[in-house]
């Protein structure tokens, strides 16, 4: 092999040779300039896909609001979604005891806390909820006192409660009948509400959603 | 094109070939004018390799037996067999012509032996060959070609003779038997009749060598005494009517000794017919081993020298090296024009794209910009209402809605002498549920052991406790309502107190928000074992004896679960 490698007359090959060496060279300059371009179109096509996504988040992003934010806003004037309004719980008992002639109701508010889900019926990890707790005592004259009672305060207080336990059950009354004795009840309740710092905010985005580019 | 150059002894013929068809051929004599005409001729030709084809009285055929081994066994004997018989000549050829048992039972080996004794008349045109810088492929043999023609004769001829004549000097009889090429002789024509125009003396000829061989094939022991050796001759096509006529002549009035010659005239055009071949322009068949020959694969040479095998090498070497860098640069060259149309396309999708980022953010500008921080928070809105949603659903689920549905169980007359003492309203996560469910188990081993906690309506508030456990599995938060009060059994036998309180307990469980019904206690209850909490929650575990149970009866507590709400 050697041998015949050193009897061949390379001169005769000059032309071969460098007419390969050139096509070689243009054919490297040529995939340095695809290379180039590929990766710049590859940087074009994440750049164009991440701010599809941006669009496409935010066209989301309006439409849940449009669906949302007016109940939120309801939410928020009810005084669901506030700080706990201790005083109108408090106020409307009063109107509605006194309304409705109920013989005696005692309420005892306890201190609010963060709700977790040890202790809470409910409870976000997306937000802070708040739970207040809230005992009312009553004497009652019939089961039509209890209806009245909570409905009222269900329909007209600045918030929403749960009624955690409750227990009612027969006075005893020497010499009235076991069909009219009273009712006395006892009941905790956990009133909601959704502490949101920038509540006061979310109604300024009300711009209609429009479908994203693609 | 193939080139073969065709050399029988004297002078040489040069024949290019382009498949069947004939381009070109040259005759040189072996004078100072034929060697320089040649060597010019090599010179100034296309530039292409070359094979010669020999046809040479000095080329000696022996046949050897040897054992049937295989390997270096094989080669070692092959060598001391060549070394033996032709130790001077430069050009040998082995060839196997099968492998038979002898009367012994030992498997051998028949070889054929070949040697170009002399190559001496061919030393000069072989010098030009490789002054010329004609790569030289091989050398073949037409002895060895010549098995070729024997599709000429029928297949189950045992012995047959070909005769050809290729030059004006001489016969060629190569020999086959069961169609395998034994040997081959070169004759020569005695020179008044190599120009002779009467056929019959040359055609005399032809039947004395015949003769000869027959002779000698039969006293080597080759064929039998009695065996018949049919000879074909290939004749120019004008001959073969004179030459018919001959033979068959010859035949009806010979003596008995050549009964078992047969001889056969076969034309040139039935030659090349059997080929598929044009017509040659040739009275011999000289042509038409050149033809042969350039058919045969480049690697089939039958006498291989190292000089001719390196010219050869380095022609290829040289040859690939012509192509690879015409092909390589061609194939480069188109690579760099795909890549580079690629690329052009390659821009334009970026351009494009760049547009639609634009557009895009364009869009972003429009709609968005600046109302990110409220559209960031439009989750926790959503996440906010449906919270609300599920407390407001919830907050109806009240001790008040329930009222209406426990009146009408209480205000059946059926259901009279129950008094409803005290309501417990308890909202339940489904741990809390599991947990009741537990409690109600039954501590009996035996019963725990037999039974899974499974819900059942239609559960007999007298069964014992493995019986009656039951569980939910809703994973919304669900109300147990506990019922207490006293049962008026006054006047009452045993089982009608036992059948008012499973129907009361049905009513119970027939209420549409209610899910389970867990019987606490009961009147006359003959439970065997019971486990519950106290207000402390302790397990408190009763074990009471039947009269105890039904002194302390009148008093009942049933634990309602209800339905959760979606349900």
């Amino acid at each position: 092999m050697k041998t015949t490698l050193a009897r061949i007359q390379w001169k005769n090959h000059i032309m071969g040779i460098s007419f390969f060496l050139i096509a070689l060279a243009i054919c490297l300059l040529a995939y340095w300039s695809w290379a180039t371009s590929s990766e710049q179109l590859q940087q074009t096509n994440t750049q164009r896909a991440s701010q599809q996504a941006i669009n496409t988040q935010y066209f989301n992003a309006q439409q849940t609001l449009d669906t949302y934010l007016d109940h939120y806003d309801g939410l928020r004037q009810n005084g669901l979604i506030a700080k706990p309004n201790k005083l109108d719980w408090i106020e409307n008992l009063r109107t509605i005891t006194q309304s409705n002639a109920i013989p005696r109701v005692e309420f005892n508010v306890h201190k609010q806390h963060t709700a977790n889900m040890s202790n809470d019926l409910f409870f976000s990890d997306n937000f802070t909820v708040i739970v207040t707790p809230m005992n009312i005592t009553a004497d009652l004259l019939h089961e039509g006192d209890f209806f009245k009672l909570y409905t009222a305060l269900r329909n007209h207080a600045a918030g929403r409660y749960i009624i955690r336990n409750c227990t009612i059950r027969r006075v005893d009354k020497i010499g009235i009948p076991k069909e009219f004795r009273p009712l006395s009840s006892n009941c905790q309740l956990d009133w909601y509400n959704i502490d949101d710092p920038n509540a006061s905010e979310s109604s300024m985005a009300t711009a209609t959603a429009e479908a994203p580019l693609t | 094109m193939r080139r073969i150059l065709y050399f029988a002894g004297y002078r040489l013929l040069a024949t290019e070939w382009n498949g069947k068809q004939l381009l070109a051929s040259y005759r040189f004599e072996p004078t100072d004018s034929g060697f320089s005409d040649f060597l010019e001729y090599l010179e100034k030709s296309v530039k292409t390799p070359a094979q010669l084809l020999i046809d040479i009285i000095e080329e000696d055929f022996r046949r050897e037996v040897i054992p049937a081994v295989t390997g270096s066994d094989r080669k070692a004997l092959i060598d001391r067999r060549l070394d033996r018989f032709y130790r001077e000549a430069q050009y040998t050829h082995v060839e196997s012509l099968g492998k038979e048992r002898d009367k012994t039972g030992r498997r051998n080996e028949t070889l054929l032996l070949s040697a170009l004794t002399n190559i001496e008349p061919l030393t000069p045109w072989l010098d030009l060959i490789h002054q010329s810088n004609t790569p030289l492929i091989g050398i073949w043999s037409v002895p060895l070609l010549s098995r070729s023609l024997l599709s000429i004769a029928p297949k189950n001829q045992q012995n047959v003779l070909i005769v050809t004549r290729q030059v004006v000097s001489s016969l060629r009889e190569s020999f086959f038997r069961d169609g395998r090429f034994y040997f081959s002789r070169q004759a020569k024509i005695p020179l008044e009749l190599r120009d002779e125009q009467d056929l019959s003396p040359y055609l005399k000829n032809i039947i004395t060598e015949t003769e000869q061989t027959y002779r000698f094939l039969t006293n080597q022991r080759i064929m039998g005494f009695t065996d018949t050796l049919s000879v074909y001759c290939v004749l120019d096509d004008h001959d073969v009517q004179t030459a018919t006529t001959f033979f068959n002549t010859l035949q009806d009035h010979t003596p008995a000794s050549n009964d078992n010659v047969a001889y056969h005239v076969v034309s040139h055009s039935e030659l090349y017919q059997s080929h598929n071949l044009p017509n040659l322009e040739s009275d011999y068949t000289d042509l038409f081993y050149t033809y042969l020959c350039s058919r045969l694969p480049l690697n089939s040479d039958h006498y291989f020298a190292h000089t001719q095998s390196s010219d050869y090498t380095q022609y290829m070497v040289e040859k690939f090296i012509n192509w690879g860098t015409f092909i390589g640069g061609l194939g480069l060259l188109t690579a760099a024009a795909l890549l580079w149309l690629n690329s052009i396309e390659l821009d334009q999708e970026r351009l494009h794209g760049q547009e639609q980022i634009k557009l895009l953010q364009q869009s972003y500008t429009v709609s968005y910009e600046g109302k990110e921080q409220q559209l960031d928070r439009a989750e926790q809105i959503k996440s906010s209402v449906e919270f609300f949603e599920h407390i407001i659903a919830e907050s109806n689920h009240a001790p008040i809605d329930f009222f209406k549905s426990l009146s009408a169980v209480y205000s059946n007359l059926d259901f009279r002498d129950f008094w409803l003492e005290k309501l417990d309203w308890q909202a339940l996560t489904p741990m809390d549920i599991q947990r009741i469910a537990e409690e109600y188990k039954t501590i009996d081993p035996d019963a725990l052991k037999n039974s899974d906690i499974s819900g059942d309506d239609d559960i007999d508030p007298y069964d014992d406790y493995s019986e009656t456990a039951g569980s939910s599995d809703t994973a919304n938060i669900q109300v147990a309502v506990t019922l207490s009060g006293n049962f008026d059994q006054r006047s009452k036998s045993y089982t009608e107190v036992v059948n008012t309180v499973r129907r009361f307990k049905d009513a119970l469980a027939d209420i549409a928000e209610v899910n389970q019904v867990y019987t606490r206690k009961i009147p006359v209850d003959v439970r065997a074992y019971s486990m519950f909490k106290d207000q402390n929650g302790n397990n408190i575990t009763l074990s009471r004896k039947l009269s105890e149970l039904i002194k302390n009866s009148d008093y009942y507590e049933f634990t309602l679960i209800l339905n959760p709400l979606e349900s």
